[in-house]
């Protein structure tokens, strides 16, 4: 009963819609450095420029190798808990 | 009747035993107090001991030959550092720059993403995701945003043929970027407390207004705006609380630099204790921040709930 209330457009104003659309577009923003994150983790070394947002054709796990080898990772777990 | 006169006088013996209760007072308290104590203790050592640590440490000087009485010298020293103006400034404009648009941006996240359905809820949880990560981590991640020339920003600026900046090493752009990645990382943690404020806006409200032919901003205006009187003094002090205790950001970023550009008071006190081994200065400075603070959030807590508790 009160779902469609909350939710639904009752009324064909036009502000709410725009204020929707804006805040869609926000979170695409809000979510553009972790998507960056992403990509950059899977993106092999030495290809390509490193701030492109588009995935590599080549995903590699390589980083992560580099990475758990690069810190004793373990330790740091066990302080941390 | 006389039978119920009668009771009342009654009544008056009924006073010897609360004479008697008199001295228990005393005796009473001293329950609570022996189990309140490891607390008490504690409280003590750890919270209260510090503070009186610290008004010690900011009115005497420490040297060499020993630690003597300054009074209130440590404070006018501090208040004549040209930094410690700056770092008071910075953080004001900080403070304005980060509160102001993360509570107006998280009332339109809320207002957009309340309610159901699969994709209001996926938006929500994109919003929240930087409240996950530690502020460490968001700024290591900002600092190759903000590289001039090859970082994300810059790299995509200049495909679109815009000039890039060196956002953090620009005094005049640096305090932005700082400011830029808080508002990313506390706008989804101030929406998710007004999205629990507008669950508890009756829908009867709304309707009603509906009904009058309110539009979209009346409503805003004079229905879901006065109803969440009481959720934004409360994410506004603790966003105000955010914008002087966090500092991490700055450690990465750029310490402090540009030329004092990002210099917070936090900062500042961190410099004069660990660098500087200014203790009666440091120990100022954290008293003027700490009076402010509490002067701020006493004004925020008591504009927002004075009408309130009128109604």
């Amino acid at each position: 009963m009160s779902a469609p209330v909350q939710s639904g457009p009752v009324t064909r104003e036009i502000t709410p819609h725009i204020a929707r659309w804006v805040v869609a577009g926000l979170a695409l923003v809000w979510a553009v450095p972790f998507w960056w994150m992403l990509v950059a983790a899977f993106r092999p070394a030495g290809s390509g420029a490193d701030a492109s947002l588009l995935p590599s054709l080549t995903p590699t796990l390589a980083n992560f190798a580099e990475a758990w080898a690069s810190a004793d990772f373990p330790l740091y777990f066990l302080n941390s808990s | 009747m006389t039978h119920l006169l009668d009771t009342i006088p009654a009544a008056a013996p009924a006073g010897p035993p609360v004479a008697r209760a008199a001295p228990r007072p005393g005796a009473g308290l001293l329950l609570p107090l022996a189990l309140l104590s490891p607390s008490l203790v504690f409280l003590a050592l750890f919270t209260y001991w510090p503070v009186a640590e610290v008004v010690w440490d900011a009115t005497h000087e420490v040297t060499r030959r020993g630690t003597r009485f300054v009074g209130l010298a440590n404070f006018t020293a501090l208040f004549a550092d040209p930094t410690f103006q700056r770092a008071l400034l910075n953080n004001a404009l900080y403070a304005i720059g980060t509160v102001v648009p993360s509570l107006v941006l998280a009332l339109a996240f809320a207002l957009a993403l309340n309610g159901a359905g699969r994709v209001r809820a996926m938006m929500r949880a994109v919003f929240f995701l930087p409240v996950m990560i530690p502020l460490v981590a968001a700024a290591a991640l900002f600092l190759f945003l903000f590289l001039p020339g090859i970082g994300l920003i810059d790299y995509h600026l200049a495909r679109l043929g815009l000039p890039g900046a060196n956002w953090l090493g620009d005094p005049d752009l640096a305090l932005g970027a700082i400011t830029v990645l808080t508002v990313w990382k506390n706008a989804g943690y101030y929406m998710l407390f007004i999205l629990a404020g507008l669950q508890a806006i009756p829908d009867e409200a709304r309707e009603a207004a509906l009904l009058d032919g309110a539009g979209p901003w009346q409503r805003l205006r004079f229905v879901t705006l006065p109803a969440l009187r009481p959720t934004f003094a409360f994410v506004g002090v603790i966003a105000l609380l955010n914008a002087v205790t966090q500092v991490d950001h700055v450690f990465v970023l750029t310490k402090g630099g540009p030329s004092d550009a990002t210099k917070l008071l936090l900062f500042y006190i961190y410099e004069q204790a660990a660098e500087r081994y200014d203790a009666g200065r440091a120990a100022a400075a954290t008293v003027v921040t700490l009076g402010l603070l509490a002067a701020l959030t006493t004004l925020s807590l008591a504009r927002g709930q004075g009408p309130e508790a009128a109604r």
